[in-house]
């Protein structure tokens, strides 16, 4: 309809400009629809239809918003959201239900308020100014504030066959003032891969986390290397995974980069070709498609270094590090029972970490306000924390005794094993020999001996 | 305490961290490894392998049974295959 009143002996009458019907998801009808006089603009939902900027001039089912485009063909958008919920695959659009949700921005799906949570402005469809940040509760917001928000309770997603386990997304987003370490102690869980052999922890390792990524990922592809289902595929940046019912996807910055933790892959022909063997890599070891898709871009949105490896399926720690200003997404899957709680630990190991105030961001993420000290950087269970990286002398044997456990012994002089040899602490000759810096290790090691986690704490 | 150096390799491009391993000193991870260095100490028959800054100033270091253990924690960490190291 055209937007002036066109005067005719007292009354008005109406002149159509376009006539257009649609079906649920936005196909226009042919036979149904037609620009009367010049195409008008604004289409389904008043999306900008896309012959407005791509120079279509015959009827066509895919529309434009500020963020994103959508196709009504298949009622998807043609771009993921950057902001992953664990209950949608993040193409999804107007979230299954056309009749009674609009999205006119491609941002985030609402219902009738959605106009009056938008300025003026942005109202309009086709308007230059995105919504508020904190206009809605939504969580899916692109690059918004960061507005704490209670923790909402992951939804499981259908058991993957072949596998047995439930699977969600927790989508942890990390911000913090400096680099950090925070180990989870994941539960292990069977995991059953049919009839595909179970590699050894030695095996796994052998060929995770290269240095190109290449030929980690080239193992997997040739079959010398397991995929485990929510095992590590692929990890970013110093982030290390190595789940056996999960999945960590992390980015680092920069700093890591150029410190040499990380290897900067991006926009090299390497990258191109890694995507591609994560997002199979991930579809091959059960994630469904739509999750693989996202993680994978994931890692594109915040890559700094792409590193390709395979988790052992009896491993039951992931490593998250994050350093300053980097607010990539990461990937978690995690037993679908348990991510709530996950989603709080997280929280918790945080806050233990000597970070003062961490809250949720959107959806389950994790803000590190600036200028905090983070003192205790890993979790408790695994290495001892210490608000101060020190100890008292006294406090030494007592603490050693806590960590170890019943029954520990001494192997050599100063050298002291849990009963599991899992857990070891280091106190001998080597560690006071030099004045004013006695100290002591606090060390986690994997079924070898090798080391996994070395606390170093003084002792005052 | 005398100190025998047994092996030694400098950490370039080419040998970035894997993040196998996470060190904590003082409560805060550890920065950037320059140097690994193997050692062993005068009646202590395990071997150290020692991680050293820019200034090789030792930052941490963790204790092996034998030297060979000591290269495969490198490898792990660093991917520091064994022709890579130098003798002392």
């Amino acid at each position: 309809m055209p937007d002036i009143k066109l005067s005719s002996g007292g009354s008005y009458i109406v002149e159509p400009v376009s006539v257009y019907e649609y079906d649920a998801y936005g196909i226009a009808r042919v036979t149904r629809s037609a620009d009367l006089k010049e195409p008008y603009r604004y289409g389904f939902q008043g999306m900008l239809r896309m012959s407005e900027v791509a120079l279509h001039t015959t009827i066509i089912n895919d529309y434009a918003t500020l963020f994103r485009t959508y196709d009504a063909r298949t009622g998807r958008w043609t771009s993921h959201d950057p902001v992953l919920q664990p209950w949608e695959s993040t193409y999804a659009g107007l979230a299954g239900n056309p009749a009674m949700l609009t999205d006119w921005f491609g941002l985030t799906t609402g219902g009738g308020d959605q106009r009056a949570a938008s300025n003026s402005d942005a109202s309009k469809p086709g308007g230059t100014t995105p919504p508020s940040s904190t206009s809605s509760s939504s969580t899916s917001q692109t690059g918004g504030g960061h507005q704490a928000v209670p923790l909402v309770p992951m939804v499981p997603m259908t058991p993957i066959e072949g596998i047995g386990h439930s699977y969600v997304i927790l989508n942890i987003n990390v911000v913090a003032d400096r680099p950090f370490s925070l180990t989870y102690k994941l539960p292990s869980l069977p995991i059953s891969l049919g009839d595909k052999p179970e590699r050894s922890q030695s095996d796994a390792t052998s060929v995770a986390l290269v240095k190109g990524g290449t030929d980690a990922l080239a193992n997997v592809i040739a079959g010398t290397a397991k995929v485990v289902a929510g095992g590590l595929i692929m990890t970013a940046g110093a982030a290390t995974a190595e789940i056996g019912v999960g999945v960590v996807v992390f980015a680092v910055g920069a700093d890591l980069a150029a410190s040499g933790v990380n290897q900067i892959i991006y926009d090299t022909p390497q990258e191109t070709v890694l995507k591609q063997v994560a997002r199979g890599t991930l579809e091959t070891a059960g994630v469904p498609k739509e999750y693989a898709e996202p993680m994978a871009s994931g890692i594109e949105m915040g890559v700094q270094t792409i590193a390709g490896g395979v988790a052992p399926a009896t491993s039951r720690s992931l490593t998250v590090t994050s350093i300053e200003t980097v607010s990539t997404p990461g990937v978690v899957f995690s037993a679908a029972d348990d991510v709530a709680t996950r989603a709080a630990t997280v929280l918790d190991d945080v806050a233990e970490a000597g970070v003062v105030g961490p809250s949720l961001v959107d959806e389950a993420a994790v803000v590190v306000g600036p200028g905090k000290e983070v003192a205790k950087a890993t979790r408790r269970g695994r290495a001892p924390e210490f608000p101060s990286g020190t100890i008292s002398e006294d406090a030494v044997l007592n603490t050693t005794i806590e960590y170890l456990g019943e029954g520990y012994r001494e192997v050599s002089p100063g050298r002291y094993v849990s009963v599991d040899g899992l857990r070891q602490v280091r106190y001998g000759r080597h560690e006071v020999r030099v004045p004013g810096n006695h100290h002591v290790h606090f060390e986690a090691l994997d079924e070898l001996g090798r080391v996994v986690e070395n606390a170093v704490v003084r002792i005052e | 305490m005398n100190t025998d150096v047994k092996a030694i390799v400098h950490l370039g491009s080419s040998h970035p961290s894997t993040g196998y391993t996470v060190h904590v000193v003082d409560g805060s991870p550890i920065g950037a490894v320059h140097t690994l260095q193997i050692v062993q100490y005068e009646g202590d028959e395990g071997f150290y392998l020692l991680y050293l800054d820019a200034n090789d100033v030792e930052i941490t270091d963790t204790y092996h049974s034998t030297l060979e253990a000591a290269k495969e924690q490198a490898r792990l960490e660093f991917g520091v295959e064994r022709n890579a190291w130098r003798t002392c």
